[in-house]
């Protein structure tokens, strides 16, 4: 409830606020995508919506507004999915006040994206925001209601974040009422980032992160964290050695002390070309031993197909394709992106993600070009690796994508 | 008569030997008052808000432009806010030798190093770094006639003329664009004319020519028209529509607080 009246004590506050300019502008974003999905593989479910596959596109106008201390950015979407019906949807991106104390202190009331930390692929430090680091076709971000009070000097800035008030503990991450807190020093060549949240369900996290840049070229950089608590989602039927269940059998198991942690090394040279390499760990993702069990339960249910209705396999198997929907599929990883920038907005690149753990990789090639009214982007992602790895025996083989946008005012 | 000429001519050439030699010395021992001269035409104020519209022409057509709203304090310290539709809400900090991107996408600054900053349409430091004086040093190589400017249409003001000083300026530190430049200032008035800018690498990157324009009875630089030695089908033409003295709060340049939409109203 408490959670739901932030955006509006916002608009409250605009009664109190001085007159200052306004800033509102609008943008276009057509994003169509094509997923190929893997037919061959153990998880892929035919006929399931879960499943990837075929042509779909957004449709959207973002719309964005500045002024009087307050922000919102709002989004309306037309989806199409090949072989479904054409949703329409409104979000409400960011919409929050904020407003300076005096002496460096300053307030926000509202829904805010707050992202912190350091990484490119993983950041270990976003503890409030929780964004997906390795999609490339999100919409735009959604933010979490908060207050927050935030101190900054010429050096050093403080952050006390209260997210999600009222909502209460017992939730996954971003819905999850907590006390955040963020401390963060420029010192010289080097940034200094420590984190620490509180909640009922992850109950204590903290972290640091630093990055330094080293001459004009090239920048290091590393962030950890420490969960008490945490939650994944797991297939239980994978624990008891059952085979097929008629409600999903998706349940949340709780872990503790969890470490996420990232370290990386980031070369830009005069040329336009630039070379980045991140090592990072995810201990709230699957192990091994998560994966064999799930590809155990995987080849039960193939091997006892003929006992059950096709529907019911296809559901069994979407709610064990469901474990590919983490953000990282094993615990560590190492992404490697070599970039070009030719100094007039045509910006191309790779990027290699792979798993040691089983030899996965996920390939990305992709690009985009920046002209005088619009922006278009676009690539190719492409999941393999070894035959046996966890990318190889996904659902989906690759995916296309393009995404044209342009501001309309 | 005749065997006193070329003792006659010796010494005059002598004089004018000494003498230029002379002007040179002490040219180059005030290297940073003429730096801080030719500063005054380009920012009114230490502390200065400077409005900007970039212009990249490409094969003499108009291919994009920029609005930027820069706020420069003493100290090196730079942030510009991209005010253009396809890139609002943009920022860059420039605090001495260090830098960092905002973008709205991420709600994130991002620390980049030098490099970093020199990629895009528009160079940061054409358009954030404008104190000569706190970023270089070096002496004065001659006195020679000003350079004339390519002719390109469609630019107000024009380049002061006449008698130049030639400077070889040095960056004073590694996280300025430029490594060297070769700077003509105008040899009465220290306007500057001309400037070479070259890479660490030694390669020559653009040319930058300074035009003149009159406010409220003030000379100040009105434009500048760069020449990309690089990228050699296209110039840009910087625009500083409005500078004025300013002072922004000292908060802002803190890189945790590019995130708050208090600056919008900058």
């Amino acid at each position: 409830m408490v959670t739901k009246l932030l955006p509006l004590l916002a608009v409250l506050a605009l009664g109190s606020t001085p007159a200052l300019a306004d800033e509102f502008n609008a943008t276009l974003r057509i994003t169509p995508e094509y997923h190929e999905a893997d037919r061959g593989s153990p998880y892929f479910a035919a006929g399931r919506p879960e499943m990837p596959g075929g042509w779909n596109s957004n449709q959207e106008i973002a719309l964005r507004y500045r002024g009087h201390g307050f922000s919102g950015d709002a989004t309306l979407r037309w989806e199409t999915r090949q072989g479904e019906a054409d949703r329409l949807r409104a979000d409400l991106n960011q919409f929050y006040f904020d407003s300076a104390l005096g002496d460096g202190l300053a307030w926000t009331i509202g829904k805010k994206v707050l992202t912190w930390g350091i990484g490119f692929a993983f950041r270990p430090l976003d503890v409030v925001q929780r964004e997906n680091r390795r999609s490339v076709t999100d919409p735009m971000l959604v933010g979490i209601p908060l207050l927050a009070i935030e101190k900054f000097t010429a050096d050093q800035a403080w952050t006390a974040v209260w997210a999600q008030p009222g909502q209460g503990g017992d939730k996954r991450d971003r819905d999850d009422e907590a006390l955040a807190f963020r401390w963060y020093k420029v010192a010289d060549k080097d940034d200094l980032h420590a984190v620490a949240r509180f909640s009922r369900t992850r109950k204590f996290e903290a972290g640091f992160g630093a990055n330094r840049v080293i001459g004009d070229e090239w920048s290091i950089y590393g962030a950890t964290l420490y969960s008490h608590r945490y939650l994944n989602t797991i297939n239980t039927l994978g624990e008891t050695g059952g085979i097929f269940a008629l409600t999903s059998p998706l349940a949340h198991q709780s872990g503790e002390h969890a470490n996420k942690s990232l370290i990386g090394a980031q070369w830009t040279g005069d040329s336009g070309w630039s070379a980045l390499l991140e090592l990072f760990h995810d201990g709230e993702a699957y192990r091994k031993a998560d994966w064999r069990r799930l590809d155990a339960l995987v080849a039960r249910q193939h091997l006892n197909a003929a006992l059950a209705p096709a529907t019911l396999f296809n559901a069994n198997l979407a709610w064990s394709a469901n474990a590919y929907t983490q953000v990282n599929v094993h615990r560590d990883n190492a992404l490697f992106r070599v970039a070009y920038d030719n100094g007039d907005g045509f910006k191309p690149y790779l990027e290699l993600l792979n798993t040691p753990a089983d030899g996965g990789l996920v390939t990305t090639l992709g690009g985009s070009y920046e002209g005088n009214r619009f922006k278009i982007s676009g690539g190719v992602r492409h999941l393999g690796g070894a035959s046996d790895s966890v990318y190889a025996r996904a659902p989906e083989r690759y995916m296309a994508w393009v995404q044209l946008s342009c501001p309309i005012w | 008569m005749s065997d006193r000429r070329p003792l006659s001519f010796l010494r005059q050439a002598g004089t004018a030997l000494c003498l230029y030699a002379a002007t040179a010395a002490c040219a180059a021992g005030d290297v940073d008052a003429l730096l801080r001269k030719a500063d005054s035409y380009r920012l009114p104020a230490a502390s200065a808000q400077v409005e900007t519209r970039v212009e990249q022409y490409r094969r003499g057509e108009l291919d994009k432009e920029r609005d930027y709203t820069v706020y420069i304090k003493p100290g090196r310290r730079s942030l510009i806010l991209m005010k253009t539709a396809a890139e609002l809400g943009q920022k860059v900090l420039m605090l001495g030798d260090n830098f960092w991107l905002f973008v709205p996408d991420s709600q994130r600054p991002l620390r980049i190093t030098a490099n970093q900053k020199l990629l895009g349409e528009a160079s940061t430091g054409d358009i954030a770094e404008m104190s000569w004086h706190e970023d270089y040093d070096g002496s004065v190589s001659e006195e020679t006639d000003c350079p004339k400017p390519p002719e390109i249409a469609g630019i107000p003001g024009r380049v002061a003329a006449g008698s130049c000083l030639r400077l070889q300026l040095q960056a004073l530190r590694s996280g300025v664009t430029y490594a060297k430049i070769e700077l003509f200032l105008e040899k009465n008035s220290k306007f500057p004319v001309k400037a070479d800018l070259i890479m660490g690498s030694g390669k020559k990157a653009k040319e930058a020519w300074y035009f003149e324009q009159a406010v409220q009875g003030r000379r100040q630089v009105g434009a500048m028209l760069l020449f990309d030695h690089i990228q050699t089908t296209r110039h840009t033409v910087v625009h500083y529509r409005k500078l004025a003295a300013r002072e922004a709060p000292d908060e802002l340049f803190n890189p945790a607080a590019l995130v708050r939409n208090s600056l919008a109203e900058w």
